[in-house]
């Protein structure tokens, strides 16, 4: 593999090639405006308004996707058009470029810089999904660790937000057999530390995490269910501890070893 | 000009090299030893007390002194800091002489009596700085604590001081602000309030868990002491009878100065209460025994420097699956009954001082058999090419995560340490009494770091409780719901969350695998025919955490 500066310049013409191409795209695809023509109406010129604004974003973006250095730009603009409807295509094209970064800590440090200063409810944010299954799939060997350290350490609500429904998208996924023994056992102490800390709306993808993890009981513990044995659920433990149980007595009483 | 180079990934050692001495917990110089019978130079210490002081503290280029080798040959001084720690000491060297007939009232040490060597309280497993027996003191005894993870948790004290204190330093006359610092792993830790009433005076009145100067003190179950310096030099007193001129603490201490110690650690003696030396100069005997000076500044660097890299406790899930799910169901039981909102597993470091980071963790199939338990180092300092020879390496220009805003530069997440660095009242089973069992005034403790206790019962700080499931059941005051939230647990589910905890432990170095050396090449049965007896063993061939491949010149021996 190439390391050196025309290596690493080759690889970044490479990764500016699909960005400027999508850009592109995009923007002549707008600026054709609305293909179906049967029912010109005042709204016309609204919406052939709102196409420009498109364009003129769409165009700003990939500007910026060619100036990949300048990630404090592309988050800003990625930061100043949130909320609108219409400009989702043109963050999508800055959150690819920001993913683009060959530097994993780089990437990271501007995708969750970018993802904290959107300050859209993640219920309401489109590119949401799209952020967070993003961040699952850097969740491959090392930085899977590293990843694993960065959700416990990340501070700012919304980064942290997005890390935790990254790995619970990991837990769900079959990537995570990729992770080796002690990964997985690190990702369900950390899932577990973590769900009594995450607002009420992300508990759902936790507690299925938490079942992929380490199956039902965990589950069933986060929600509070079999942990005193007087709300009428049973974990399976208790019924394996019972059984256990209740065999080695029979075991005693019929006078053979119970360990037999 | 300076080049910097990353080390990074995994120090494995090319081949195992036999480690000197190290296999009991507490050791002799060869020597010394070489003069005995029967004596065998392949254990005990290797370099006698004058050989460790080497050229004093002298600085950065003088070759053979404290600040040269932690700059650029660091594995060295944390190896000569762990010898110096095994040392038994002996009379010509110091030991004892103190005066102990005193007032017990008035110097609590007295009662502790004297022991030869640190790891004559703190030896336990073999061969660790871990915990030990009760030492006998007043108003109470106690129970020594292990020190794993020392250096974490005297960085984590550090830390959340200078958080808290940046918050006071932000309020403006008449303002009140919460004193709450988040750490990592979202739980905030909460230490009251605090009210700015003048140009430099404060209304503490409302601040809980900690002084009211804002200083966690993480040492000592009360919450009493700072650094790992100051602990140090004390219990060289305290226990030992061995008096320590140390100009740092009496800079930072007497002199009310601002001193960096060779290990990283700020001494603010000017807006920190720091414990002075017992002698106020290197000609002072203190004891009275016809030595002066029986612990060189150079000994306390090391010293200093090995115990800010003493390893992390481990983990131990165990490989059965069942285990393992016992294991984390005990977990969430734990974290759902509200004890993680004081033992809070995971605290994060902005700027980690440390060179070297060592993960230990069950590993059926590398680990020895004495504990399957491998440890990985991984090195995560930088080497500074200051033309000297050989060149720096240090923990100083780290640039680890440099790059990263997310992540504060050199940031490390401390994980399973369980603590909150706060002090709490636990109720009356928990303060501090007499030996005639009247209370003392001491009644509140700080959050005891749960890492490690799987292997160190028995509990409390005064260790009256002798298992996991009492020590819980002892818990009141701001103890008290999570206490009673185990008690209603089921018995399966009572065994789980013990189970849990005791996956928590602290191991012998010696016994453990490592990548540093001997990685267990010769597996324990692999044939079925019975365990290989290992030559050498524990130091050669059956693996060990050996720091002595990474010296500059493995070949000269600690």
């Amino acid at each position: 593999m190439t390391t050196g500066p025309h290596g690493r310049r080759k690889r970044l013409l490479w990764l500016a090639i699909p960005i400027l191409g999508a850009g592109i795209l995009y923007g002549v695809l707008a600026s054709r405006g609305p293909s179906n023509d049967g029912a010109r109406s005042k709204a016309v010129p609204v919406a052939a308004r709102a196409a420009k604004a498109d364009a003129t974003r769409m165009s700003e973006a990939t500007r910026l996707s060619a100036r990949r250095g300048d990630t404090e730009a592309i988050v800003g603009a990625y930061a100043a058009w949130a909320g609108d409807p219409s400009s989702v295509a043109p963050r999508k094209l800055l959150l690819a470029t920001l993913l683009s970064e060959e530097d994993i800590a780089k990437k990271l440090s501007s995708l969750l810089a970018a993802i904290e200063a959107d300050p859209t409810p993640p219920e309401q944010d489109p590119l949401w999904e799209h952020l967070v299954q993003s961040l699952a799939k850097l969740w491959k060997g090392d930085t899977a660790t590293g990843g694993m350290d960065l959700v416990v350490a990340e501070r700012r609500p919304r980064a942290r937000r997005a890390l935790i429904s990254s790995f619970a998208t990991l837990a769900a996924s079959p990537a995570l057999l990729e992770l080796n023994g002690a990964q997985r056992q690190t990702l369900t102490e950390t899932m577990i530390d973590l769900a009594w800390h995450v607002p009420a709306s992300q508990r759902p993808e936790v507690t299925e995490a938490l079942r992929k993890l380490g199956g039902n009981d965990l589950a069933d513990i986060y929600a509070g269910r079999g942990v005193t044995g007087k709300d009428g659920h049973v974990l399976e433990s208790e019924v394996a501890y019972k059984g256990a149980l209740a065999e080695t007595q029979a075991k005693i009483a019929e006078g053979s070893n119970p360990a037999q | 000009m300076k080049a910097t180079t990353v080390l990074t990934g995994v120090a494995a050692a090319a081949a195992a090299l036999a480690l000197g001495g190290g296999a009991d917990a507490q050791m002799r110089d060869i020597k010394e030893k070489m003069t005995l019978p029967q004596a065998n130079a392949a254990d005990g210490i290797r370099k006698n007390l004058p050989e460790q002081v080497g050229g004093g503290r002298g600085n950065i280029n003088t070759i053979g002194s404290s600040l040269y080798i932690i700059n650029r040959d660091p594995a060295r001084s944390v190896r000569r800091g762990r010898q110096l720690f095994q040392r038994k000491f002996m009379d010509t060297q110091g030991f004892s002489g103190r005066d102990r007939s005193g007032n017990i009232h008035t110097d609590p040490s007295i009662g502790a009596g004297v022991v030869d060597s640190c790891a004559g309280c703190h030896g336990r497993p073999r061969g660790s700085a871990g915990f030990g027996g009760d030492v006998f003191t007043r108003p109470d005894s106690r129970d020594a604590p292990h020190l794993f993870g020392l250096g974490l948790q005297e960085q984590l004290g550090d830390e959340i001081t200078k958080k808290l204190r940046a918050i006071r330093a932000s309020l403006a006359i008449g303002q009140t602000a919460q004193l709450t610092v988040q750490m990592g792993g979202g739980a905030t830790i909460n230490y009251g309030s605090i009210t700015r009433t003048g140009a430099t005076t404060f209304n503490t009145a409302n601040v809980v868990g900690v002084n009211a100067d804002l200083r966690v003190r993480p040492f000592f179950a009360q919450g009493g002491t700072i650094s790992i310096r100051e602990f140090l030099v004390g219990a060289f007193n305290a226990e030992m009878g061995i008096q320590g001129f140390d100009q740092d603490l009496q800079n930072a201490a007497v002199n009310n100065q601002s001193v960096t110690t060779p290990s990283g650690m700020v001494l603010s003696g000017n807006i920190d209460d720091i414990e002075a030396p017992p002698v106020p100069n290197i000609n002072e005997d203190g004891d009275g025994d016809g030595i002066a000076n029986e612990l060189p500044t150079a000994l306390i660097d090391h010293e200093e420097f090995y115990l800010l890299h003493y390893f992390k406790p481990a983990t131990a899930p165990g490989s059965d699956p069942d285990q393992i799910a016992e294991v984390n169901n005990g977990r969430a039981l734990f974290m759902g009954a509200g004890c993680g909102s004081c033992h809070i597993p995971d605290l994060t470091i902005d700027r980690d001082r440390r060179i070297a980071d060592v993960e230990t963790t069950f590993n059926d199939a590398q680990g020895n058999p004495f504990n399957r338990l491998f440890a990985t180092a991984q090195l995560f300092g930088a080497i500074v090419n200051d033309f000297g020879t050989p060149n720096i390496r240090t923990f100083e220009s780290n640039p680890a995560y440099a790059d990263s805003a997310a992540v504060p530069p050199r940031a490390f997440v401390v994980r399973n340490i369980f603590s909150d660095f706060k002090r709490h009242n636990l109720g009356p089973n928990f303060f501090e009494r007499f030996h005639d069992n009247r209370t003392a005034p001491q009644q509140l403790f700080m959050t005891e770091a749960l890492w490690g206790v799987g292997t160190s019962a028995p509990y409390g700080h005064d260790g009256r409780t002798h298992s996991i499931e009492e020590v819980i059941l002892r818990h009141g005051g701001e103890g008290q719901a999570a206490r009673d939230a185990f008690a209603a647990m089921t018995r399966a589910n009572k065994n789980q969350l013990v189970t849990f905890l005791n996956s928590l432990i602290l191991f012998g170095p010696d016994d453990t695998a490592s990548n540093l050396a001997g990685v267990n090449t010769n597996p324990p049965d692999p044939d079925g025919g019975g365990p290989i007896v290992n030559q050498g063993f524990p130091q050669a061939g059956h693996g060990a955490i050996a720091l002595t491949v990474l010296f500059n010149n493995p070949a000269d021996l600690e």
